[in-house]
């Protein structure tokens, strides 16, 4: 099932489309592989405006959860509201990158609707983020000769970059030194600010720096 | 680099081939009759006397138009089957026992048959078409097929467009696939095409000249025509990769 499609029952519902202010709620959510439940009556509210860092321990289904969220997945049972007519973007869990493609095409991509179209100052704001993030200078290199780390800024770069008004984020920061992780942490909150932002992480001190934790009761 | 490596290992070596070419003369002037194995240095001016005729290049044209059409519409149904057949599953399974009777019938069998429905002059277009489309259709369906589904699922969250993604995620997975389908399928489609015409006979054809070499014992016409049925064969290869080459390139350089 698409993710129209997932939210499609509940747009029918309210009657009405959701606003940048509603929150995205999910209410008795359930999801099994076979005989494993991943969870089971699970009820969150994502506040608008907001980051809310999910936290819990690896294999309880942080992961799942936000695939649902995304449309990736159908839940078993339960409902996911608020994010009807949200424009979304995402960072996963890999960069999910073209490797043939150059850093800047593969962030460029994610704005375009034609192929031909002019790009009419991307470039500037691209090679700005990327000069931010420690990445100056990479715009034409090529994805496949990038270090993991390298990788992932970009792919974080892309989901700040695409047009969203609900961003997730799934472990952003993972694989970063100290440094590059003090400076992509910062950089991410900035562009985040007043936004709805659902982040998943192992790190306590990402979550304290990044927003509001909830700890899945998975 | 691995590829071009290997590229460079698998290139023709000249002296290989002039050492070839020194065997054939030695072992043609062992038997001392050209009837059995004409020496390269005949076949050579024979050649030479093919070349400045009308007839030579009409005969060439005519195949050449007539095989590589039948490449192109088979290139291009492949390309075209494989998308529906990826989309829905019904065609994909409505097309694969043609493909595998296909695959499996001989040539000579398929000729015969397409002679009765065919004119002859339009045989290697068919034949070429046949030989083709189950290489290219099965090559780009595996591409199809092996598509990266974190990519598909990157592209759905970000809600790319068609274009978007046709360019970026599609073309890039499955050029390669496209490109090895069309290497084996021209090599073929000369073999089968030219076999095609020596069998259907049409009027001033390769195949028409490789078969009255045949009638009269004319073994240096029989080689000077199989050179040249080889260079074409090798001439369209290159062409046709060098241009899909092109594409990927101009595609990977598009921001």
């Amino acid at each position: 099932m698409t993710k129209q499609n997932i939210h499609e029952g509940e747009k029918k519902q309210k009657g009405f489309p959701a606003g940048n202010e509603t929150p995205v709620v999910i209410e008795n959510l359930t999801k099994a592989y076979g005989e494993h439940v991943v969870f089971r009556d699970l009820s969150l509210t994502f506040p608008a405006g907001r980051t809310t860092c999910l936290m819990a321990p690896s294999g309880a289904g942080k992961t799942t959860l936000l695939r649902i969220l995304m449309g990736l997945e159908t839940p078993d049972r339960g409902t996911v509201t608020g994010l009807e007519t949200k424009r979304i973007s995402a960072v996963f869990q890999e960069p999910r990158l073209c490797e043939n493609l150059s850093a800047f095409a593969n962030i460029r991509m994610v704005r375009k609707k034609k192929l031909w179209e002019k790009d009419k100052g991307s470039w500037e704001e691209i090679s700005r983020g990327m000069q931010e993030l420690g990445l100056g200078g990479c715009e034409r290199q090529p994805v496949r000769e990038m270090s993991g780390g390298m990788r992932q800024r970009v792919a974080l770069l892309r989901a700040l970059y695409a047009r969203w008004e609900v961003l997730f984020l799934d472990e952003p920061f993972q694989g970063l030194d100290q440094e590059s992780r003090e400076r992509t942490m910062a950089y991410t909150r900035k562009l985040c600010e007043g936004k709805t932002v659902i982040l998943v992480t192992h790190s306590m001190e990402e979550a304290e720096q990044m927003g509001q934790i909830v700890r899945l009761p998975l | 680099m691995t590829s071009t490596t290997s590229n460079r290992k698998n290139k023709i070596k000249i002296w290989a081939v002039a050492a070839w070419l020194i065997i054939w003369q030695l072992v043609s002037m062992w038997i001392g009759q050209e009837i059995l194995l004409v020496s390269p240095a005949a076949v050579f001016r024979r050649l030479l006397t093919l070349l400045p005729t009308g007839e030579f290049w009409s005969s060439v044209l005519f195949s050449v138009v007539r095989i590589t059409g039948g490449f192109l519409f088979a290139a291009a149904g492949g390309v075209a089957g494989a998308g529906f057949a990826v989309k829905f599953r019904r065609v994909e399974e409505f097309l694969r026992p043609f493909v595998l009777t296909i695959k499996a019938i001989p040539v000579a069998s398929f000729v015969i048959l397409v002679l009765i429905w065919v004119p002859s002059r339009n045989l290697s277009v068919v034949i070429s078409f046949l030989m083709v489309f189950p290489i290219i259709y099965t090559n780009v369906l595996d591409g199809e097929k092996q598509l990266d589904r974190k990519l598909m699922e990157m592209a759905d969250v970000f809600d790319l467009s068609r274009p978007v993604r046709l360019r970026y995620l599609y073309l890039p997975q499955i050029l390669p696939y496209f490109r090895t389908g069309c290497s084996v399928g021209l090599g073929l489609c000369w073999k089968a095409g030219v076999a095609a015409e020596v069998i259907g006979i049409p009027d001033n054809s390769i195949g028409e000249q490789l078969y009255q070499a045949k009638v009269y014992l004319n073994t240096p016409d029989l080689f000077a025509w199989t050179i040249v049925i080889v260079l074409l064969s090798f001439a369209f290869e290159k062409l046709f990769l060098y241009l899909i080459d092109r594409g990927v390139s101009l595609l990977e350089r598009m921001r």
